[in-house]
């Protein structure tokens, strides 16, 4: 009868892993002494929707978590629970706690239910401890209780101000009023005489305020919502509505009363001052209280009945504008401190509460008036890999047709055939363009493996006590989503050892005259058809002498004359190590060897730069994608090759002259002053009828590993771009070579492995000589 | 250029006629007929000179460029040194499946696709040939000709052919 969900297991899995790691990131950028609203907000929204998704899916133990996280980050983004480090901490682990278990659920590792309770204790007691400090409850004030008569203790004062106009208000109001009241009594204390004037009602003790703000919520502005003990909303000094009256019957007393003591904000607007000296000394007691509560955008709310007195609606309005852009620094600050000083300056203010915090949340939007783009804009789909690869096979099958069809149609007389010829160029524009996008589709911006590394440096500085400083540029540079999963881990490594190898401790740092605070720096731009990423640190650079000396130690071979490049490339070395000792960071047996492999197998390298005491950049170079490769042509007897054009430094005819021999065989060119080993391709792939006399062919100057060699062949043809194809899928890995092309006549041409090559030269050489 | 294409029609081979029978297509190599299961065929078309590879068998012709696909072509011609190695316009070429891979293999010409049933196929006896008998599924006589049923799959895949890496053909 159940509907079968695991269906729908793998969706919510992805969504969950992509709340859990927009939460993280968000949680690493939150300052910590003043939160950002936005921010709150968005983790908030994260933490529910795996909530949401984990219950209707019956993961009770991922739900309960967030649960507790949520109902902690709730408080918090309500301004009722200050945020504290601890807590950041606490939502990290239980942000991995999470991941512990969502893995488990993908049947991947076993979920520790002893964790889920013991991070639901930490977020519990984070949320208890810090409540009753934060929340002093706010005594009703006797003198409330006794003057209005029907409030028993405890009860709720609500006041909002409707997002509608009248028309619509009267409607809303009795839906709200019915609909509260199928759960608490309720009572209209003061109705709303203009469109922007406040609603009062008065709720029953039992009444949950958060469920009552969530249904105000549909009907009011957010921020004129008001939820208190009743008799908080301002005190009453005479009669039981008094007070709340006077904003019926005299909203112009009020007016007054606020512009008398308003520190002198009104007296600077010539119209309203007249007014504010009609004040009475009661009715300005009764405002204090008013004002305690109400912050900047309510006092501009209490205002604005002063239209109803032919003074001054201009002004008003006016201030209300400042008060709420807080642009006018004046204005603004005036009205941050009003909840404060009235209190100690009028002792006979009927509210014994305490300072009333300014609710957070409003201060804390007037002064970010510029709020973040929404992160989650765009839109997407979520499409197979494998589709996707399907799609660019065939674009790429259709690029190769397009080229057939060009060859023979360039045959034809191009008179004769004008049509046909413009039908192949419009043809080749557009499969051209249509190769171009659907290449684009598995590109994505680096940001996805950069955003993991807020939370690596943040984990591992701690760990090793070092301060870090993560700086990250050009996170939207992209690149094929088959490398940006190959890349990340040799990229980790990467940080990592610059973290623990490279950054000093703060001690040390601070000896130099350094910062204490490390920076790493994490760079991503394209060059020349290539990506670059470097990581970057400002520590205490590679130390030559100590490894040569470990160099020497391990057997490599190492000497005093080698340049500091070739010194550097010894820690790609496998087996290498700089540390002095082995920490819970390093020696884990991956070292950078490991690393440099990765990327050399993605077509890529990594080179090193270090000076000491300034730092050390590791720099990797990556094609755009795998699937393409900008390929140089050459020709060899009647075939044809590709060389991948990263490789090629320059290509050039001999002279006789350059060309040296070692015993009789001629296997040496001199380039620039540099001898470099030839390798004939005629010979290492036994092609028959090739040029065969190294001044007559063409040589290619070749670079893979830091060594260079001299690829000697018959002819230059072309440069393309090239889709690689495996060999290896069909047949098996031939020496030489790295894969195979099809050509725009539909023939394959091979793709040589240069690094191959270049090793060849090397071993060949001696055996040759 | 003669190109037939002839897909496998699969699920009618076996369960016909007696349970056992099977769909064979048969091919000759100089004077000798064979038959391969119909199953791993996937197309016939002719031959087109492919891009030679270096250092490799010689009866490994080269890689053709099949609609996007980079596939080996051996030619059974060399391997088992029957027939006239030369390529005419009806060089026959038979595309074959051999579980993820695709390959090609030369013959001399392709004649039939036959119904065989298990029992007409006879165990082939011990003796020394090119093609170790371990390929050899069994004979069939089939009108006074003699069928050799060669085991393509694990021909393809042995280490004789060399068309697989070595670890690969470890297991």
């Amino acid at each position: 009868m159940s509907i079968d969900m695991s269906q729908f297991y793998q969706v919510f899995f992805e969504e969950a892993q992509e709340h859990l790691n927009s939460m993280e990131s968000l949680l690493l950028e939150l300052d910590i002494s003043d939160p950002d609203a936005e921010q709150l907000n968005a983790i908030f929204r994260a933490a529910h929707s795996i909530k949401g998704s984990a219950g209707t899916f019956g993961f009770t133990d991922l739900a309960e978590v967030t649960h507790v996280l949520e109902n902690l980050l709730d408080r918090i983004r309500k301004g009722e629970l200050a945020l504290r480090p601890e807590m950041i901490d606490a939502f990290l682990d239980a942000g991995d706690v999470l991941k512990d278990l969502l893995a488990a659920h993908r049947g991947d590792g076993v979920a520790d239910h002893s964790q889920v309770e013991a991070m639901c204790k930490r977020l519990s007691e984070l949320t208890v401890s810090t409540a009753t400090t934060v929340q002093a409850p706010a005594p009703a004030s006797a003198v409330v209780t006794e003057v209005a008569g029907q409030t028993s203790p405890g009860d709720l004062d609500v006041s909002f101000v409707l997002d509608m106009d009248a028309a619509e208000a009267a409607n809303a109001v009795e839906n709200l009023v019915a609909e509260l009241g199928q759960r608490w009594t309720v009572e209209v204390v003061e109705r709303a005489s203009a469109a922007d004037d406040p609603w009062r009602l008065r709720l029953a003790a039992e009444a949950d305020p958060e469920i009552v703000r969530g249904m105000l919520e549909f009907v009011a502005r957010s921020d004129s919502i008001r939820i208190g003990p009743a008799g908080s909303m301002g005190s009453i000094a005479d009669g039981s509505d008094g007070a709340y009256g006077f904003f019926d019957d005299d909203a112009a007393v009020v007016t007054k009363a606020a512009t008398d003591d308003s520190w002198g904000l009104f007296g600077d607007e010539p119209e309203l001052a007249p007014a504010g000296t009609q004040a009475t000394a009661a009715a300005a007691d009764d405002s204090y209280g008013l004002f305690t509560d109400f912050p900047a955008p309510a006092v501009a709310a209490a205002v604005s009945p002063a239209p109803s007195l032919d003074t001054a609606p201009g002004s008003a309005g006016g201030i209300t504008l400042a008060a709420a852009a807080g642009s006018e620094g004046e204005g603004f600050g005036f009205f941050v401190d009003v909840p404060a000083a009235p209190v100690n300056a009028t002792p006979v203010a009927a509210t014994p509460k305490p300072e009333a915090p300014t609710p957070p949340d409003k201060p804390g939007t007037a002064k970010r008036p510029a709020p973040k783009p929404a992160a989650g804009g765009e839109t997407s789909i979520r499409v197979d890999v494998d589709k996707v690869d399907q799609l660019i096979n065939l674009i790429g099958e259709l690029v190769i047709t397009q080229a057939m069809l060009a060859q023979s149609a360039s045959t034809l007389d191009p008179v004769e055939f004008e049509r046909l010829h413009n039908g192949l160029a419009q043809l080749e524009r557009n499969t051209r363009d249509m190769q171009e996008s659907v290449m684009s589709i598995r590109m994505m911006p680096i940001s996805v493996v950069f955003s993991r590394f807020p939370r690596v440096v943040r984990d591992l500085a701690q760990k090793l006590g070092k301060q870090i400083e993560l700086k990250t540029t050009g996170e939207g540079t992209e690149l094929d989503k088959s490398l940006i999963e190959r890349i990340s881990d040799p990229l980790t490594h990467l940080v990592r050892n610059s973290l623990d190898h490279g950054v000093e401790m703060p001690a040390d740092r601070v000896a130099k005259g350094k910062s204490p605070v490390g920076t790493i720096t994490l760079k991503a731009y394209h060059q020349s058809g290539n990506i670059v990423i470097e990581v970057g640190d400002d520590g205490a650079g590679l130390n030559r002498e100590k490894i040569l000396a470990k160099a020497r130690e391990k057997g490599l071979p190492a000497h005093d004359q080698m340049t500091d490049n070739e010194v550097w490339l010894l820690i790609f070395e496998p087996g290498f190590s700089t540390a002095d000792q082995v920490t819970e960071v390093s020696g884990r047996g991956v070292g950078m060897d490991v690393v440099k492999r990765n990327i050399t197998a993605m077509g890529g390298r990594v080179e090193i730069e270090s000076m000491t005491g300034i730092g050390t950049r590791m720099t990797v170079r990556l094609p755009l994608t795998l699937a393409i490769l900008d390929g140089m042509s050459v020709a060899a007897g009647k075939e044809t090759y590709i060389i991948p054009l990263g490789y090629v430094i320059e290509s050039l005819q001999a002279d006789r002259s350059m060309i040296k021999s070692v015993s009789g065989v001629e296997r040496l060119i001199q380039v620039r002053g540099e001898y470099l080993p030839v390798v004939a391709l005629y010979e290492i792939f036994r092609i028959p009828g090739t040029v065969t006399q190294l001044d007559k062919g063409i040589m290619v100057v070749l670079e893979a590993d830091g060594v260079k060699a001299a690829l000697f062949i018959d002819a230059l043809v072309g440069q393309h771009q090239v889709v690689i194809k495996s060999l290896e899928s069909n047949y098996r890995k031939v020496p030489g070579v790295s894969g195979a092309t099809i050509m725009g006549d539909g023939h394959v041409a091979l793709i040589l492995d240069v690094g191959a090559l270049v090793h060849m030269a090397k071993s060949a050489l001696p055996a040759a000589a | 250029m003669m190109v037939q294409e002839q897909h496998a029609t699969k699920g009618k081979a076996a369960g016909d006629e007696g349970g056992h029978a099977q769909e064979y297509l048969t091919y000759t190599l100089g004077p000798e007929e064979y038959a391969i299961d119909i199953l791993k065929v996937q197309e016939i078309r002719g031959y087109e000179p492919p891009t030679t590879i270096a250092n490799a068998p010689d009866f490994l012709k080269g890689v053709i460029n099949l609609r996007g696909t980079i596939v080996p072509i051996v030619d059974l011609r060399i391997k088992f040194n029957v027939g006239k190695a030369d390529y005419t316009p009806f060089t026959v070429v038979i595309i074959l499946n051999i579980g993820s891979r695709v390959v090609g293999i030369v013959v001399d010409s392709v004649s039939d696709v036959t119904m065989l049933r298990q029992e007409q196929i006879r165990p082939a006896p011990e003796f020394a040939a090119t093609v170790d008998t371990k390929y050899i599924n069994g004979l069939c006589t089939l009108d006074e000709r003699m069928l050799i049923v060669v085991d393509i799959e694990r021909l393809m895949l042995s280490s004789e052919m060399a068309l697989v890496d070595a670890a690969q053909h470890a297991q």
